[in-house]
């Protein structure tokens, strides 16, 4: 009885542990790594991927090349965004919060503006 | 070097069709994570009975069930895991998290291949080496999910 408590215990314990490990950190999944003031950028794009895991838009911007996140391919889907609306050399303007950790140039986007044209990435946040 | 493999890596056929893929990459995410599941689901309950809980349930009665089940999983995780990383290989690459993630793998993969190499292990009632070899498990898979976890949010 007493060494059923006892092992019992012991793991509770050992599966205690495994909740303590994972700590906080921050980027690219959901919006925690991000701050919460609204911030733009504007720029010329350098290259876009949209697929898989999230899209990326490579931004040059006056003090250098930015990762301008976007959301999974469904949510470009859904803006009706596609790789041929974001053309090296196109301006862009994007909205949304920047990384949390300010030497990284990195923000994640809500909105999209390419050449005039405005696509909503995550649209009920806007 | 390393940043060149991954340069081409992430340019393959392989990658371009995963990244462009609506079901095909959550579809290898899925089978990822259900390894890992089938893997740390079966060896935390061995890695237990090796530190010396339930003693009274024999280790070999328990290994039978839980060693092929785990082994299962690491196959599709191991299957799965560089898939993944082909799809954004030349961040993943510049990651420390991804090295940690492999690092913990690599000590996981030598501790089972320890334990293993002697046959009888399973015979045992306990004793130090059992309970290293349970606790190093422990601490290997549980770091190597947590490293893999993480990756995304560096």
């Amino acid at each position: 009885m007493l060494t059923c408590i006892l092992s019992r215990r012991r793991t509770l314990a050992a599966l205690g542990l495994t909740a303590l490990l994972p700590a906080a950190a921050a980027a690219h999944h959901g919006w925690s790594g991000y701050g919460t003031d609204d911030f733009s950028l504007t720029g010329t794009v350098e290259g876009a991927t949209l697929g898989n895991p999230h899209g990326v838009v490579k931004v040059r911007a006056a003090d250098g090349v930015w990762d301008v996140v976007l959301g999974p391919p469904s949510n470009q889907r859904r803006a009706g965004l596609t790789e041929d609306l974001v053309p090296a050399g196109a301006a862009v303007t994007a909205y949304g919060h920047r990384h949390l950790d300010p030497g990284r140039r990195e923000m994640k986007t809500e909105r999209l503006v390419v050449a005039g044209r405005s696509f909503d990435i995550y649209p009920d946040r806007l | 070097m390393i940043g060149e493999a991954a340069a081409w890596l992430q340019a393959t056929a392989l990658a371009q069709t995963l990244r462009a893929s609506a079901w095909l990459y959550p579809l290898v995410n899925l089978t990822h994570l259900l390894g890992i599941a089938l893997l740390f689901g079966a060896i935390a309950a061995l890695d237990l009975r090796l530190l010396g809980v339930w003693r009274g349930v024999p280790l070999e009665a328990l290994a039978r069930p839980l060693v092929p089940v785990a082994g299962a999983g690491l196959g599709l995780a191991l299957a799965t895991g560089p898939l993944l990383l082909t799809v954004q290989a030349v961040d993943y690459a510049a990651n420390p998290l991804l090295y940690a993630k492999f690092a913990a793998i690599g000590v996981g993969l030598v501790n089972i291949a320890l334990l293993h190499r002697r046959a009888a292990w399973r015979a045992e009632a306990g004793g130090p080496r059992l309970r290293a070899a349970g606790l190093v498990s422990l601490a290997s898979w549980l770091g190597a999910i947590a490293a893999g976890r993480l990756i995304a949010y560096w």
